[in-house]
């Protein structure tokens, strides 16, 4: 995993990608001004993608004595 | 010589020996089952033969109990100074089946009363956990179905895994601990996930630990607690967030499978995409609408000045029919005109005479004997003198 794949917060991520489709769907679209926000969508859609290729989990065990 | 002790000296020396028999664990029946001032409790236990009276704190006492309840008692004995036995409990288990069965009723009413089960008291978990705390036994199969299952589901996940006893009579208070540390130590924690094994109730009596409950419903991050193939659910569980029917269940209930998520992105995408195709089709068929509109006038504008154009041909078509009459009268009215001019008069034949005066003379009478007269001929003119006159 690279660092800026770390950085990417999925959350936040599928978030606005939803309020993007959202948004598209409910109005007619200016082609101009809108095209930005279609790419942004496109390019979320390939880094949320990118993000569910990983296979493996991180276990990290917290080092606690209770006894 | 004797030794003669005095009263308090005499109870001194008898709890001394009693401690020396340590840690006594005693089974029997509860009556006259007492809480004064939610602070200490008192009771007796008896069987068909023999009394001995309780006292703990309710602190310690960590199942519910009631009058008629077999229990056993962890505790020493201590002679008291006002001269009683008093057997000091640490620790209460309702004993057999029928016990377990009843504390757990009772504390799950009285935890019930309180609302720590509410249905409103639910969170619903993040869409999309990225870091979670596992609280189990490293040895348990539990550990590993579920980090399996995860695994299966997504990655890129971090879990901060901590190792407690999930039975035994340390397993509660080591849950506690590590539930207040994956609340208070983990940063950015999206759930904490508490599991074990299946087993007999005795053998998930931590998870019906009166402190273990009120520790998992006061989680401040959203709990699932899941215990393996179990009979009977467990207080826990009924106060965590979600209740899990075994530890590969917690995992499916934490996260949704990469696969659907990635339907769900590419719904999105399509969704996207076909807006905007969408748009485009619409741009395109208004543009068609405009040029049709566009051709529409241009063919009316192309044919209104054809129309002109037939009405100015039209127009100069009289205009040069009327020049050319024009012409023609001016053509006959010269030739009349050419005709009719002295010089051609003259050449006929014809000449002007005139008088003395410059005036032309039309008639005889108009002429004076002895008057000179000028007539002009085509080449010239002649002087002459009248001698006679008559018309």
């Amino acid at each position: 995993m690279t660092k800026s794949e770390k950085k990417f917060d999925f959350t936040k991520g599928y978030d606005e990608l939803e309020e993007i489709v959202k948004d598209f769907e409910s109005r007619e679209l200016d082609l101009e001004k809108d095209l930005p926000k279609f790419e942004q969508g496109l390019k979320l859609a390939g880094q949320l993608q990118e993000r569910l290729k990983e296979i493996e989990n991180t276990v990290q065990e917290i080092e606690k004595t209770y006894s | 010589m004797e030794i003669v002790l005095s009263v308090s000296q005499c109870v001194e020396a008898i709890n001394i020996a009693l401690d020396s028999l340590g840690d006594l664990t005693v089974e029997g029946e509860v009556s006259g089952f007492n809480v004064i001032h939610n602070k200490w409790v008192t009771f007796d236990i008896k069987d068909d033969t023999s009394v001995l009276k309780c006292f703990m704190t309710v602190w310690s006492l960590r199942v519910a109990v009631e009058d008629g309840m077999l229990v056993r008692v962890t505790g020493k004995p201590n002679l008291r100074a006002k001269g009683f036995l008093s057997f000091v409990v640490q620790s209460v288990k309702p004993s057999g089946e029928g016990s377990l069965k009843r504390a757990f009723e009772l504390l799950r009413q009285k935890l019930a009363q309180e609302g720590l089960f509410a249905p409103e008291r639910k969170r619903i978990l993040p869409r999309f956990p990225q870091h979670i705390a596992l609280i189990t036994s490293k040895e348990a199969a539990a550990y590993a179905d579920f980090l399996k299952v995860l695994r299966v589901r997504q990655g890129g996940l971090t879990i901060s895994f901590i190792h407690t006893q999930v039975q035994g009579d340390d397993a509660p208070r080591q849950i506690i601990a590590a539930l207040e540390t994956a609340n208070t130590e983990l940063e950015n924690l999206d759930a904490i996930i508490l599991v074990r094994g299946g087993g007999s109730l005795e053998d998930l009596m931590a998870f019906n630990d009166e402190h273990v409950v009120r520790a998992v419903a006061g989680s401040r991050t959203p709990t699932i607690v899941g215990i393996g193939h179990e009979r009977d659910v467990s207080l826990a569980e009924l106060a965590a967030d979600i209740r899990a029917s075994t530890p590969s269940n917690a995992a499916e209930l934490l996260v949704r499978t990469r696969e659907e998520i990635l339907l769900d992105i590419s719904r999105m995408r399509l969704a996207l995409t076909s807006s905007l195709a969408q748009r485009i089709a619409n741009s395109q068929a208004n543009i068609k609408t405009f040029i049709h509109a566009m051709s529409n006038r241009l063919h009316q504008a192309t044919s209104n000045t054809s129309q002109l154009l037939e009405r100015i041909r039209s127009v100069s078509m009289r205009i040069k029919g009327n020049i050319s009459a024009s012409q023609q009268k001016i053509d006959g009215m010269k030739r009349v005109l050419v005709a009719l001019s002295p010089e051609r008069v003259l050449a006929r034949g014809f000449s002007i005479t005139r008088n003395s005066s410059g005036a032309v003379l039309k008639h005889a009478k108009d002429a004076t004997i002895g008057e000179e007269l000028t007539t002009t001929l085509l080449d010239g003119a002649v002087s002459s003198v009248v001698q006679k006159t008559g018309a």
